[in-house]
């Protein structure tokens, strides 16, 4: 199926600060400090960033950030073991220990590069919006900031457990667990860090599908995402898309096909960093 | 015995003075009386008598007749009851249609209504709706707290350009029970007034 893109192109950069920022830094000590001093900072700065990637890991479960945290140890150990010198001819000299971190940081950068053509590093909020825009049409903006119901199902709380260690583990949506019910937020690429180090979410305000343990789905959008599609959608067929995807989700993973979800969500071919 | 509300607001008003109890003593023991007779006979100015007096035949309790004394009209007061019954039938300040039914209302939100529904944390209903009145700097907000049943039909009241649903499929979508019924068509009423809720023509 070819899906007509309704949301506006991401034009977002911010995921890409951070290494921007660490590298610039490491240029300018090294410029003014010289090339160990330069490449020792850029080694701390990196080894920081494994933490969070870590950290990343414990809230998500996703492999895919137990990886980076281990690619981006090993990089900083990299950085952190090898030998300058820097009035010979050859700068950097590759002690046996920092050889083997290259090769191990290589290794997993490999595994990391499929992991991103493949989609499974990838945050999946844009693809689902763009799935529960495929059959609403335009209209006049009738946004409104109430959550829709949308259906009762017959569940468990078990269920609804596994479904939201799944979406989670699979980058497609943050869980939010209450006492009733859990809320699912689509997280698109560029937001994750707010959601994956920000233990004060105010989840209520953003996009979300609720699944109650008593069986109630409900929906809510965001103005902000709402105003994502490049042109005024209805709003309550988009309400009850979104939640109706997520219904199906959810019976995909009940039948034990929860790779049809990747799947669906593989058919709208969004870029990889979107 | 006074049925009419308006009437039971006033002797309310009146009974709870600190001297009533004296002044509906001598109207009792007095075959008729005037103002200026009883407020002497109690010490009291002639003007808050007369005040009581009035409000009393305003109430439907007194009987007031006019005399004339060398030429100058005043009124007596006469009062011929035992005791005085109130009854009050609450179901009659509802302001239900004739038939006491549920109208038939096709209701839905109104576009770009100024209004805020806070979201219950326990649950998936409204606890509160706020709604702006007013303009500038002049606004003022009003918040109205909800009983559950009243923020469960919010929580199904359909979405601007949704198709209009009546008070009573709503209610059945919001699981609420028919004895919530003038609950929540008193809210459909007031956030109808503050253009919150839109009625199909």
């Amino acid at each position: 199926m070819i899906y007509s893109r309704k949301l506006k192109p991401d034009r977002d950069f911010t995921g890409l600060l951070p290494a921007f920022f660490s590298l610039l830094l490491g240029a300018l000590i090294g410029v003014i400090y010289g090339p160990e001093e330069g490449i020792r900072v850029v080694g701390v700065i990196v080894f920081v960033y494994s933490i969070f990637g870590f950290i990343a890991y414990y809230r998500t479960r996703s492999v895919g950030y137990l990886l980076s945290g281990l690619y981006m140890i090993s990089l900083s150990l990299v950085f952190l073991s090898v030998e300058v010198n820097e009035y010979s001819r050859r700068v950097f000299v590759y002690t046996p220990f920092s050889k083997l971190f290259i090769v191990l940081t290589f290794s997993l950068l490999i595994i990391l590069l499929y992991m991103l053509f493949t989609k499974k590093i990838k945050w999946r909020g844009r693809d689902i919006l763009e799935l529960a825009a495929v059959n609403v049409n335009e209209g006049p903006d009738s946004y409104t900031d109430r959550p829709r119901p949308i259906a009762n199902l017959e569940l468990t709380r078990d269920e609804v457990e596994n479904f939201a260690e799944f979406l989670k583990s699979n980058l497609i949506a943050m869980p939010y667990y209450e006492q009733e019910r859990i809320l699912f937020v689509p997280v698109r690429m560029g937001q994750e860090y707010f959601y994956l180090f920000n233990n004060n979410v105010k989840y209520w305000d953003k996009t979300w599908v609720a699944f109650d343990f008593d069986g109630k789905v409900s929906a809510h959008i965001s103005k902000k995402d709402y105003l994502e599609y490049r042109k005024n959608l209805e709003f309550d067929p988009l309400c009850e898309s979104l939640g109706k995807l997520f219904i199906e989700f959810f019976e995909d993973m009940r039948k034990d096909e929860a790779s049809r979800i990747i799947d669906k969500l593989n058919e709208v071919k969004i870029g990889f960093f979107s | 015995m006074i049925s009419d509300f308006e009437k039971i607001k006033l002797f309310g008003a009146i009974i709870s003075k600190e001297y009533s109890k004296d002044l509906l003593r001598l109207l009792y023991l007095y075959k008729d009386i005037s103002s200026s007779e009883a407020a002497s006979r109690l010490g009291m100015h002639i003007k808050t008598v007369q005040e009581f007096f009035d409000a009393l035949y305003e109430a439907g309790l007194l009987n007031k007749r006019e005399v004339y004394e060398s030429k100058r009209p005043y009124f007596r007061y006469s009062f011929n009851l035992n005791r005085i019954d109130l009854s009050l039938d609450v179901k009659e300040l509802i302001d239900l249609n004739k038939s006491g039914e549920t109208p038939e209302l096709f209701i839905r939100e109104k576009k770009n209504a100024n209004v805020r529904f806070t979201t219950a944390r326990s649950k998936l209903f409204f606890s509160s709706v706020s709604v702006w009145i007013g303009q500038g700097r002049e606004t003022i907000e009003k918040k109205v707290n909800l009983t559950i049943p009243q923020g469960r039909f919010l929580f199904n009241l359909p979405f601007p350009n949704a198709e209009f649903l009546s008070i009573p499929e709503i209610m059945k979508k919001a699981d609420v029970s028919d004895e919530h019924i003038s609950e929540i068509i008193d809210i459909v009423h007031l956030l109808t007034e503050h253009g919150v809720i839109e009625i199909k023509e």
